[in-house]
């Protein structure tokens, strides 16, 4: 065997072998017997003494992520596993023994703690683990640590359902008043406004019996590589029922540290998109959010060849100093600074 | 080399020329394939080389994964630990 890559440490390697063979033999139909417990941080890339950064959640997209970006900076990543019981409270429904955002942090926060102390830091998290930064950003802050930015990898504030999305949609094209007098103007503007709503209402349906079709028919959905406490991998159906779960009671708050949202290209999520370009983020950050546009959309970003793309606009935001948004940076093609609003 | 280009295929994932020197991670095969490849070759070569012993070094490149089902192919009984045992396997 070949001496260990010098960007990845052995540990961050047998985090994620464990969950690759905890998930082969669900796949096999076998008994797995449990590795000894893990630490609960790992070293995905050795850096010099800045402030390092913590990637919410890791696996085989923030270990990669971490080999490409280019900066001085220590990156580590935090895996938890979830206890079974939240998994069997999944399967069935069982909303009330479902995690709230406090309960689905604390360990992560726990972690950071021990590792970080009241050092300064930097949290990143892709999709739902970027809101969990966010809130572990409030809990470690309230606790004596000092996170100095979030970095949110297109993560949105709440998920709409399609007929909240669609009714937003309806108002802002509806919301000026026609010219009542009619004109061939009016009758065009009208009739273009009735051919959005159209297709504002079509993708709302169609969007609506999909998910009326997976309530009718349970489907877990895909196996991942988040481990239970047993090491046994969940499927994506179950984590998504703890996400909605947690998204239904949780409200985002202002934080007093600056954040960096590296927003998606719009895919099949735009319809959600259009109504808020900064997803939900716009007030709450204190000292700023930046919006930074990269290729791909939600789920392939964090894939080649989309991740080189992600890894050298967050190389770039990692290593600036706090107060130099420069013109170049803004000039990029991809680098959108936005100073977001006060809070 | 089959079986990896066969859960690429399952699982709709494009896959960089493979060479001994790749990274798994880098192959464009992501975690879940990579466990449908080791559910897949427990079934067909019969062995586990990840609990043949307690003490494992987690495959690297396409190379390392190789070299670990190779080895635990033809020695199947064989305590990876012990490297006198191992010796006299070997001759």
């Amino acid at each position: 065997m070949r001496p260990p890559s010098h960007t990845s440490t052995d540990e961050a390697r047998e985090v994620l072998w464990t969950g690759i063979l905890g998930a082969a033999k669900h796949l096999g139909k076998r008994e797995w017997q449990p590795t000894r417990r893990q630490s609960a941080v790992v070293q995905l890339r050795k850096g010099a003494g800045e402030t390092p950064v913590y990637f919410i959640g890791m696996g085989v997209v923030e270990l990669r992520l971490a080999q490409l970006i280019l900066s001085e900076r220590s990156i580590f990543g935090i895996e938890i596993p979830w206890p079974s019981a939240w998994r069997n409270a999944a399967a069935r429904n069982d909303v009330e023994a479902l995690p709230t955002m406090d309960q689905l942090v604390a360990p992560y926060v726990a972690a950071l703690r021990v590792h970080a102390g009241s050092s300064p830091c930097l949290l990143v998290g892709h999709s739902f683990n970027g809101l969990m930064a966010f809130h572990a950003a409030h809990q470690l802050n309230e606790q004596g640590g000092k996170v100095e930015m979030v970095v949110l990898l297109d993560t949105e504030t709440e998920d709409l359902a399609p007929h909240q999305v669609a009714w937003q949609l309806l108002q802002k094209v509806w919301a000026r008043a026609p010219d009542l007098r009619l004109t061939d103007r009016t009758l065009r503007s009208i009739a273009s406004r009735l051919r959005s709503s159209w297709s504002i209402t079509r993708r709302m349906l169609i969007k609506e019996m999909r998910g009326l079709g997976r309530r009718i028919v349970p489907d877990r959905g895909v196996l991942t590589m988040k481990l239970d406490d047993l090491g046994i991998p969940w499927h994506w159906g179950l984590m998504k029922r703890v996400y909605s779960n947690v998204l239904r009671s949780y409200r985002p708050r202002c934080l007093d540290c600056r954040g960096v949202l590296f927003r998606s290209e719009s895919g099949d999520e735009s319809f959600a998109r259009t109504l808020d370009d900064t997803l939900g983020w716009s007030n709450l950050f204190k000292r700023g959010l930046e919006i930074v546009q990269v290729t791909g959309n939600h789920d392939t970003i964090t894939r080649p060849p989309h991740d080189r793309t992600l890894a050298r606009a967050m190389s770039k935001i990692l290593d600036r100093r706090a107060d130099a948004i420069t013109p170049e940076l803004e000039r990029s093609g991809h680098l959108t600074a936005n100073p977001g609003r006060e809070c | 080399m089959l079986a990896i280009e066969k859960v690429a295929e399952d699982y709709e994932r494009t896959l960089v020329p493979l060479t001994d020197d790749l990274a798994l991670f880098d192959s464009g095969l992501d975690s879940l394939c990579l466990a449908a490849l080791v559910a897949r070759l427990e079934d067909e070569l019969m062995v586990d080389p990840f609990t043949t012993s307690e003490v494992v070094d987690f495959p690297v490149t396409v190379g390392d994964l190789l070299a670990l089902y190779e080895h635990a192919v033809k020695y199947p009984a064989a305590d990876l630990r012990d490297e006198t045992t191992l010796a006299h396997v070997n001759g």
